[in-house]
């Protein structure tokens, strides 16, 4: 089991993109909107693809791809080079064709869309072109809806989470009676939301990395948390993309001692 | 691939003619029973093209002359201004590949989408003892939630008057499944760095604007003298009696009664009747021709023309308007909300609700009038209610945005009954208990020009003084209801006919000889299934309605805000 990772869009920010044919409201700059229904819509099953340019060379230890309608037959190939022309002549990282989201079902409340990611962990890959070949001949949607891309260096504690973590679903529907007590449900969606606390933090983890992210994305700037990103079941679970609830501060527990609370609540479709 | 299980009909005579097994059934589904099975588990969708000024467009020219450009080749040019698509949903909403509005993403923004408040019996046009009067719709704000900023562009749109859509479905949908809630016209924007908010009028507004008209030019002849120029021609739509008429050729003795007329009754001066000729002439130059013997009249109807074979005092004339108007309340509403509005507000055949239309017609067809004078700025609302007040009736706007017709009349069993398993667990509440009724009057066949004795010539009858003397007649309806506070109420209408008089005094005596409660009931699960005149029963544990009782819906409040309540107003007689 590896420690959590939480990552960022910070370097995808000025990153240019390209795809294979897309529907109007769903072009690839939509990858890095903050909301997943604002997703790149690929409307040629035979073109599955998007470039993306991050406009110079950077360390990637982690690919996820977030939100993909896809069915348990999609495939996913990511591959990095130092020039576009690389990218299918010559890649310098080639993952190879990857089943996507590990043969698991989509969760209903993320509309059946999957999740999935490659973790490099420490062996980050340091190019500046990527691309994402996606397969799915038989989607019987006629498209494939990529949410959202994340490509980053993402923060990994030397010291995992503490135990007494929590994940789960939230459920915002409203259940009022009628004069007989039938009820009659107002149903919501429901979303994700996960507390955990890194308890044990080296004070280069917390006041570095963790502060820096904090002020990058404050508490309206997407982020994801892999609850374990080595995990190979459960993927769908042990994922929450979306916006911290609240920062929290970071108190100094004993000598070398740093702690910090976590808050998430997910974005979904 | 929908399977399909043969069911045979059963033996001849059997069954109603034209019964079909369901499974043989493929006719359009029913998108309401839809949405009220998928309770409160809804998306709306906002559908809107607000117009964007700036924006450029992209238009074919016209071919050049054959031969003179190669085959195929069309001609482009850009135009500034077009209307910008607005998609809007209350929660995230992707279209199908497949939908005629294909992977569209509607971001789910919107809250509330909407929220609308219709109820009958709200206009002044009704005595104040009684429920009885024309119908209301005022819809709520639809707010978009903004606080990121990407939907800053809107406002920079030009929003005014153009249709939205709000329609609703479940998520699961594809876009062409959805049903329309509400249609209406923008009317307004505002909002802040949080939330725009687009102000909907209903399309019932859009009737509340000034009938067009045409006026004397003053040239002559029909044109009138130019005296006259300026003025507006005064029409008659339906029978009118005793209208006055305005002199255009004072050497001929002709007068112009109105733009148009089918028919003239009967022509009188000073209260005395003058003879028919029987002769009508198509334009003003034959009627000019034209010798009339005195006495007599002859008429332009074209024209809405008489020519009097005598000098004339005070002329009047008992009319009807053109025939293409027609003569009952439904008729001449569509005539007016389709042709006499401003050509941007004109409603579209499509715009009316034609099946409302036929059954007030064939319900309460009965003959009323409007006369519109030379000098009155007429509102098409305020006509359109004062005619279904006339017949105990109301225009109202439907969920589409259509135009369509309702009468009051004692409600009748509805296959329909809320029981406490509808009515949210706050309970209903009683609104308002209302009077008796114990008399009816019904003023009918109005005079348009009163005269007083002196202006009428000695000779005209005792009867035919009264006649013009009194702008109505009456008919009388008498009840005998318990209540000791029971009303009178009088109601002056256009109606034309004794006949019809009575039977809007039977019908409207019938509704209110008991005295009636107005419910409000909260509902649980229920929108969009009832709409304004609706026939419902009521089945309550308390109150006097533990056996139900048939009620008719006068009030409906609905909001897509499931914090929101929904609730119907009912009226009915009390227990």
């Amino acid at each position: 089991m590896g420690n959590i990772v939480l990552a960022t869009q910070a370097l995808m920010g000025d990153a240019s993109f390209s795809s294979g044919a897309f529907a109007g409201s769903g072009p690839p700059q939509n990858l890095i909107a903050r909301e997943p229904s604002d997703a790149l819509i690929l409307t040629d099953l035979s073109n599955l693809w998007v470039e993306i340019d991050l406009g110079s060379a950077q360390s990637i230890n982690l690919i996820a791809g977030l939100y993909v309608s896809g069915t348990s037959a999609l495939t996913w190939r990511v591959r990095g080079a130092a020039s576009e022309a690389d990218l299918t002549g010559s890649p310098g990282y080639d993952s190879t064709a990857l089943a996507f989201g590990n043969g698991e079902a989509g969760l209903p409340h993320r509309k059946g869309y999957l999740h999935d990611w490659i973790w490099l962990g420490a062996s980050p890959q340091t190019w500046r072109w990527w691309r994402i070949d996606f397969a799915d001949a038989a989607n019987p949607d006629n498209r494939l809806v990529v949410g959202k891309i994340v490509l980053d260096s993402a923060f990994q504690p030397s010291r995992n989470r503490a135990y007494g973590d929590t994940i789960g679903l939230v459920d915002p529907s409203v259940k009022p009676r009628t004069v007989t007590g039938r009820i009659d449900p107002l149903a919501r969606p429901s979303y994700m939301a996960g507390d955990f606390s890194l308890s044990f933090g080296s004070e280069a983890d917390l006041l570095g990395t963790a502060f820096t992210i904090d002020e990058k994305v404050g508490i309206t700037g997407q982020v994801l948390y892999l609850r374990n990103p080595d995990a190979t079941s459960r993927r769908q679970q042990q994922a929450i993309y979306g916006l911290q609830t609240q920062i929290g501060t970071i108190s100094q527990a004993a000598l070398n001692i740093h702690e910090k609370k976590y808050s998430l609540e997910e974005l979904v479709p | 691939m929908t399977s399909v299980t043969a069911v045979f009909p059963g033996p001849f005579g059997g069954l109603p003619f034209g019964w079909l097994p369901g499974a043989w059934d493929f006719g359009t589904p029913d998108v309401f029973k839809g949405l009220l099975a998928a309770g409160g588990n809804l998306t709306y969708l906002l559908v809107a093209d607000p117009y964007d000024p700036k924006a450029t467009g992209e238009a074919l020219a016209l071919p050049g002359p054959f031969g003179t450009v190669p085959f195929g080749w069309s001609p482009e040019f850009e135009y500034l201004g077009v209307g910008v698509p607005a998609r809007l949903a209350s929660r995230n909403y992707l279209s199908k590949s497949t939908d005629s509005l294909p992977n569209v993403a509607f971001p789910g923004v919107l809250d509330p989408a909407y929220s609308v408040t219709a109820s009958l019996g709200v206009t002044s046009s009704s005595p104040s003892s009684s429920p009885l009067g024309g119908a209301d719709i005022s819809v709520g704000d639809i707010t978009i939630r903004n606080g990121a900023g990407l939907q800053d562009a809107l406002i920079n749109r030009s929003w005014g008057g153009r249709v939205a859509e709000i329609l609703a479905g479940v998520g699961t949908w594809s876009f062409d499944q959805f049903a329309t809630v509400l249609r209406g016209n923008i009317s307004g924007l505002r909002g802040g760095d949080m939330e725009t908010n687009l102000s909907l009028a209903a399309r019932l507004d859009q009737l509340n604007n000034a009938v067009t008209r045409s006026y004397f030019g003053g040239t002559g002849d029909a044109d009138g003298p130019a005296t006259l120029a300026n003025q507006a021609v005064p029409e008659v739509w339906g029978r009118c009696r005793n209208v006055p008429m305005i002199q255009v050729d004072a050497g001929n003795q002709i007068y112009r009664v109105a733009l148009a007329l089918s028919a003239v009754l009967l022509a009188r001066d000073k209260g005395l009747e003058v003879t028919d000729s029987g002769a009508d002439y198509a334009d003003f130059a034959a009627l000019t021709a034209a010798t009339v013997a005195a006495g007599h009249y002859a008429t332009c109807l074209a024209l809405g023309l008489i020519r009097f074979g005598s000098t004339v005092t005070t002329p009047t004339a008992d009319v009807d308007g053109p025939s293409a108007i027609g003569t009952t309340a439904p008729d001449i509403i569509q005539y007016l909300a389709k042709t006499r509005l401003d050509p941007n507000l004109v409603f579209d055949v499509t715009d009316i609700d034609g099946g409302t239309f036929n059954t007030v017609k064939a319900a309460r067809g009965w003959t009323v009038g409007f006369y519109l004078d030379s000098t009155t700025l007429y509102n098409g609302r305020q006509i359109a209610d004062q005619l279904m007040s006339n017949i105990g009736g109301w225009i109202m706007a439907a969920r589409d945005g259509a135009l369509q017709l309702g009468v009051y009349a004692k409600p009748t069993a509805s296959p329909t009954t809320l029981t406490s398993a509808d009515i949210d667990a706050s309970g209903p509440t009683l609104d308002g208990r209302i009077r008796a009724t114990r008399q009816m009057t019904i003023g009918y066949q109005p005079m348009i020009k009163t005269f007083t004795d002196t202006d009428m010539s000695s000779a005209v009858t005792q009867s035919d003084r009264v006649l013009l003397s009194t702008q109505y007649r009456t008919i009388v309806e008498e009840a005998a209801p318990p209540d000791r506070d029971a009303v009178a109420v009088r109601i002056d209408t256009s109606l034309d006919s004794a006949a019809d008089a009575q039977a809007l005094a039977d019908a409207l005596i019938d509704l209110l000889s008991w005295a009636t409660h107005r419910w409000k009931v909260p509902l649980r699960g229920l929108p969009f299934k009832h709409w304004l005149g609706d026939n419902l029963g009521l089945k309550y544990d308390r109150h006097g309605l533990e056996n139900g009782a048939n009620f008719i819906v006068i009030g409906v409040d609905e909001t897509s805000d499931p914090s929101g309540q929904n609730e119907l107003t009912l009226l009915g007689a009390a227990p």
